[in-house]
């Protein structure tokens, strides 16, 4: 699986590049706030693996039209259990921000992409280690997204994502996610503070 | 279609060239600017991502600065001097500052908010500026003429390296943990009237010294709780009115920087409490007349305090230095003259009894500016000084000349003499028996006598402007040195602590030779895009040994490439790309030998910066995010220094202004 992570961020890279085009009748910036919530499944496994167990987790996101394409700044939740004692259990929180761009297929079906960076926070838990509990990293990653509106400002979305922790032995985890998201036009105060 | 193919490209290729030369960028202003000089304006500042003065560094084209620890540097600006002398000269808007502490300058020290600056000025070239003989190039940093009414200003800066263990520090694959940058907070609060303005700032920051390199060394002498750490603190203010009999300023700041400073003649890293104190007052009497006054006086106290340490190792060192200036300026249409006297009092305190606290550089200075016509211009300047019996002068011509519109001629010369004293370099102290290396065991030879240094530098650059948007300048220096004293050093590896045994030696006599030259070109594509490519050359012959080892460590060639892309107003895109190629230093060369740990000849290393920043809240918020050194290629710039692999850094920036 870790042999396709280059084409897979060349493939989210040509697919940015090919519907960069077609943002021309994107909206305005800032428009509208897309607030979306996920549940995550890791789907393959890695290196960190052999210590962990790593399943199931949470994302939450929001996302608005930027000058080109969209941003979006969001936090996902990840669980490590222990597969191999006598590591410890450790939860981690990922704070990212990302930009990406999306083509609507008719009026109800928009396929998105983009790329992420953020701030990958592990907190471990062990009561016993005299050091910092905490320890944060940088996290690169892109995701690619299929979403549906089945009525009104409600979408049903399924992603799938692929996150790199530059620890020295790197994190590289694959992610399928599914979720609903809500979009609601920007407050007056919100869109002036962003633009 | 293949004709079709072929027309297209033609076109494309034909209205690119268009638009480089010919497109509808607005025109760069046409003030012909010395091509030594680079200017680094508070935009530029922000959009690289610079959250601390010794930052700056890494946008100086022409200068090459190395680091153990990547927070200290040595600098030498364009073949102007050797790494182990730190020649250059800082002001802050006019005034010196004097940074140095026994021969080290931490440019972070300067009690100064960066958010205050508003441009800095670097200069690669001899020059005389405000009384103020920089023969080693100088940075000039000129602070944000405050906005009438109410001003405050807030930022913090933050970032990471990669490489941590992360979770497999619980495992058999465990790796040395690296530490964040930063933080570092800064905040500033001006007020300010017709005329007149009060402002004060404060600024914090935090340094990890734990790269695996260092880590075990540092630890030979530091002696704290958790992981090694520099802090630096520092508040400083300043105000001034402006009435019939001119404009005066005065200022004070304070710094406290709690350093783990690698003294080489120690071959450790020292853990020390750094505490500068600078103040003064600075004016103009009758400005805009033909005629005016000003004077400048400042005091400046370094104090070398210890820091917690296992053997309480103590500098005992403090220094206090008094400086004035006074001149006399004449400005016509074609015709300037300035007069001045200048001079510099130090006194030195310390635990070790001195032979002579004092040291007095008096100097006199006069210059002459001509400009017989907008096409050309040619500023004469001698200076004169007289330390310890010893007769020191300067002599430096700038002559300017454009033959034509778009090209533009310049030659710089200098010749220069300067008692060894007038440097106030730590040898000078040591044989006035400061005795604090020999006491730590540090095995230094002085040499019998200080020979005063002379050198000649040339500067010729040509600049071809064929369109507002485009400047190509090709330039070229030569620097010629005579009777130097120069530090050879011979450091041997101590297994047990991974520290440095280290014999230094002081040489005079030294003498030596340095060419360079290179090219810079300026591009603006689209009145979005600001597009800068540089090289320089450097190069050294290897006539005199001590000469050679203490230029070896520069490198031969260095290019940047660096892209400044506003595509909308609030938005703003950086790249910069860097080639540094390999260095020698062949004082480590028996080290690399005994260790893996540390290398004697540094491998060419490229550096790619991104960074991408949004402005928000209308003019009030500043987001900055950046990745720097992209490419993630491990690289370090001193043999005994940390490496540096790709990090990122959040920088997030508030102004708030009422009133004006």
């Amino acid at each position: 699986m870790e042999d396709v992570r280059f084409p897979a961020l060349a493939a989210t890279a040509i697919f940015l590049l090919g519907v960069l085009p077609a943002q021309g009748q994107a909206p305005e910036p800032f428009d509208f706030v897309e607030v979306r919530v996920s549940g995550t499944q890791n789907v393959h496994r890695s290196f960190v693996h052999e210590f962990w167990e790593h399943g199931s987790g949470g994302e939450l996101a929001a996302a608005t039209p930027f000058y080109l394409g969209q941003a979006e700044a969001g936090i996902a939740l990840h669980r490590y259990r222990a597969a191999a004692p006598p590591v410890p259990d450790f939860d981690a929180t990922l704070l990212f921000a990302g930009w990406g761009v999306g083509v609507e297929a008719g009026s109800r079906l928009r396929l998105d992409g983009g790329l992420r960076v953020g701030n990958y926070r592990m907190r471990f838990e062990e009561a016993a280690f005299t050091g910092s509990r905490n320890e944060s990293e940088l996290a690169l990653g892109a995701v690619a997204r299929l979403s549906v509106r089945p009525a009104g400002p409600l979408r049903v979305h399924v992603s799938g994502s692929y996150t790199k922790v530059h620890t020295f032995n790197r994190l590289k985890l694959w992610y399928l996610s599914a979720g609903l998201a809500y979009r609601f036009s920007s407050p007056g105060w919100l869109k002036s503070f962003l633009r | 279609m293949t004709r079709l193919l072929q027309t297209s490209g033609r076109g494309l290729a034909a209205a690119l060239v268009l638009v480089i030369f010919f497109g509808t960028a607005p025109a760069w202003a046409q003030t012909p600017r010395d091509p030594s000089t680079q200017v680094l304006t508070a935009g530029e500042i922000a959009q690289a991502g610079i959250a601390r003065f010794s930052d700056l560094f890494r946008l100086l084209d022409r200068w090459y600065a190395v680091s153990l620890d990547g927070y200290t540097y040595d600098a030498s600006a364009f073949g102007l001097g050797a790494l182990q002398e730190n020649s250059w000269a800082l002001l802050v808007d006019g005034q010196p500052v004097d940074l140095g502490a026994l021969g080290q300058q931490t440019l972070n020290a300067l009690p100064l908010a960066l958010s205050a600056v508003d441009s800095v000025e670097v200069v690669s070239r001899p020059v005389l500026i405000h009384g103020v003989l920089a023969q080693g190039g100088l940075i000039h940093v000129h602070t944000h003429s405050p906005a009438e009414g109410a001003t405050v200003r807030a930022s913090i800066s933050a970032g990471n390296e990669v490489g941590d263990p992360g979770p497999f520090r619980y495992t058999p694959f465990a790796s040395p943990n690296i530490d964040r940058t930063g933080p570092v907070y800064e905040g500033a609060a001006t007020v300010a009237g017709p005329g007149r303005h009060l402002r004060i700032h404060a600024r914090a920051d935090e340094h990890h010294a734990s790269d695996e390199r260092i880590r075990e060394r540092v630890f030979v002498l530091y002696a704290g709780e958790k992981e090694p750490r520099l802090f630096v603190g520092a508040v400083a203010a300043d105000g001034a009115v402006q009435g019939r009999l001119g404009r005066h300023t005065a200022y004070a700041g304070f710094s406290r920087f709690q350093d783990l400073a690698f003294v080489l003649p120690l071959g450790r890293e020292v853990p020390r409490d750094q505490r500068l104190t600078h103040a003064g007052l600075r004016g103009e009497f009758f400005p805009g007349a033909a005629t005016g006054l000003r004077y400048r006086v400042s005091y400046t106290g370094s104090d070398l305090a210890p820091r917690t340490s296992r053997t309480g190792i103590d500098f005992a060192w403090r220094q206090h230095r008094l400086r004035g200036s006074y001149e006399v300026h004449t400005a016509g249409a074609a015709l300037g003259v300035v007069l001045g006297v200048s001079g510099d009092l130090y006194r030195s305190r310390s635990a070790y009894t001195l032979t002579d606290t004092g040291l007095f550089v008096p100097r006199a200075y006069g210059q002459v500016r001509m400009r017989p016509s907008p096409r050309t211009g040619a500023d004469l300047t001698v200076h004169l000084t007289r330390t310890e019996g010893v007769l020191g002068y300067g002599a430096l011509a700038d002559v300017r000349l454009a033959p034509a519109p778009q090209h533009t001629l310049r030659l710089a010369g200098t010749v220069a003499r300067a008692p060894y004293e007038a440097w106030n370099r730590p040898w000078l102290w040591v044989r006035r028996g400061y005795g604090f290396f020999g006491e730590e065991g540090a095995r230094v030879n002085l040499p019998s006598s200080f020979d005063a240094e002379s050198r000649l530098t040339l500067d010729a650059s040509w600049t071809l402007r064929p369109s507002p948007r485009a400047a190509l300048t090709v330039f070229g220096a030569f620097r010629r040195f005579t009777s130097q004293t120069l530090a050879a050093v011979t450091p041997r590896f101590d297994p047990a602590t991974t520290a440095f045994d280290v014999r230094t030696a002081l040489r005079p006599f030294v003498a030596g030779r340095v060419t360079a030259g290179g090219a810079a070109l300026r591009l603006r594509l689209l009145p979005s895009l600001d597009q800068r490519l540089h090289y320089t050359y450097l190069r050294y012959p290897a006539d005199d040994v001590v000469f050679f080892e203490a230029w070896s460590n520069q490198p031969w060639h260095r290019f940047s490439y660096t892209a400044r892309f506003v595509p909308v107003d609030r938005l703003s895109l950086y790249a910069r790309l860097g080639y540094t190629s390999a260095s020698d230093w062949p004082a480590f060369d028996v080290t690399a030998q005994e260790t893996s740990l540390y290398e004697a000849d540094l491998p060419a290393y490229w550096l790619l910066d991104l960074a991408v920043q949004k402005r928000f809240w209308a003019e009030r918020g500043r987001l900055h995010f950046g990745l720097r050194n992209l490419l993630n290629e491990p690289h370090r710039t001193h043999p005994a220094g940390a490496v540096t692999d790709l990090l990122f850094d959040v920088r997030v920036q508030l102004r708030f202004h009422t009133g004006g």
